[in-house]
């Protein structure tokens, strides 16, 4: 079974491992701060534990600090967060997830390392977040295993690019 | 968009692919009132131009606008801007352009120089024409693989590999994941 898996190629390969994240509690300008200091255009937020709560993006501070003329530094994360965050197994083909972008018309998914079932004491290992992908990644994955995938890839690019 | 296979990225003009409705704001119109542009219309940048009771004939670009701007200014903690300020105290300005007649080639390598996505297309009497972006670029060769092995020797042909794996990373690089 890993054999095969190990043969094809999954999310985590294609995936964007850069991932930032800062806290639902902090605010908006921090965010801001973050977003730029190291060159990203979204942050996970997540909680005091760690837990994925949801996705700031650029334009979120747009739309929601700016537009409503709103004073960054009073404004927490929490309060303009897209959620609920839509997640991926990283061992997921490319196909499944362009699937569930569909399915939930979505442009990003969150991806999780599903952690063991066995380390019952440790569950901060059980879902960790490890990527985000997005349709653009995509066109990294040039070998399609067959003509079915090829075309849900295809017809997602074409609706997203 | 079909492309017959004996075009090339390096014979197409900006013109054949860019943007022609292109938004635009006033440089005196004030920060919050772009925002609220970028918001109404679901887009991520704005050319700004000069004002038009100075300005009546055409639209004259003067800076650029991004989402990233408004971040820059959002993350400055003690900033004595504020969102009615005039955009042009924000905006990007000298304003890098191309000219309608340049490749397709020639904008990829201005945005891989200059580190941009967007080249407002400019014709030699400042007027505004259109837009060109990286993702304009990406859906062309997207749909037209062949596009990218049309050279007409070995060497034009490694350039132009070069430009476009260059180009894709830097695409996919930090690209706006927007919900």
């Amino acid at each position: 079974m890993r054999y095969f898996q190990a043969m094809t190629t999954t999310i985590s390969n294609i995936m964007r491992k850069k991932l930032e994240t800062i806290e639902a509690t902090a605010s908006v300008q921090q965010a801001a701060m973050k977003m730029k200091d190291r060159n990203v255009s979204s942050l996970l937020i997540v909680d005091e534990k760690g837990t994925p709560q949801g996705i700031v993006s650029e334009r979120d501070l747009v739309t929601k600090i700016c537009v409503s003329d709103r004073i960054a530094s009073a404004v927490t994360n929490q309060e303009i967060m897209s959620s609920p965050l839509i997640t991926v197994s990283s061992t997921s083909s490319p196909s499944e997830a362009a699937d569930m972008m569909l399915q939930h018309n979505v442009r990003h998914l969150l991806v999780i390392e599903r952690g063991s079932n066995n380390n019952d004491n440790n569950t901060s290992n059980l879902n960790k977040p490890v990527g985000i992908i997005t349709p653009l990644d995509f066109t990294r994955y040039q070998e399609y295993s067959n003509d079915n995938e090829k075309d849900t890839i295809e017809k997602i690019l074409e609706y997203y690019i | 968009m079909t492309i017959s296979n004996n075009i090339s990225l390096e014979s197409m003009p900006v013109s054949s692919i860019m943007i022609t409705d292109v938004k635009t704001a006033e440089e005196n119109q004030s920060i919050h009132a772009v925002c609220n542009i970028l918001y109404k219309n679901k887009i991520d940048s704005i050319v700004i131009i000069k004002n038009s009771s100075e300005h009546k004939e055409s639209k004259v670009p003067v800076g650029i606008v991004t989402e990233r701007d408004i971040v820059r200014l959002i993350s400055l903690p003690n900033t004595k801007l504020s969102v009615h300020d005039p955009i042009q105290l924000l905006m990007r300005s000298p304003l890098i352009i191309i000219n309608p007649n340049n490749s397709i080639i020639e904008a990829m390598q201005t945005m891989q120089q200059k580190d941009i996505r967007r080249l407002p297309v400019v014709d030699n009497k400042e007027k505004l024409l259109g837009i060109i972006t990286d993702k304009d670029i990406f859906r062309v060769i997207l749909k037209n693989q062949t596009l990218t092995s049309s050279g007409t020797s070995d060497q034009i042909l490694v350039d132009q590999q070069s430009i476009y794996g260059k180009f894709t990373d830097y695409w996919l690089r930090g690209l706006p994941i927007i919900p």
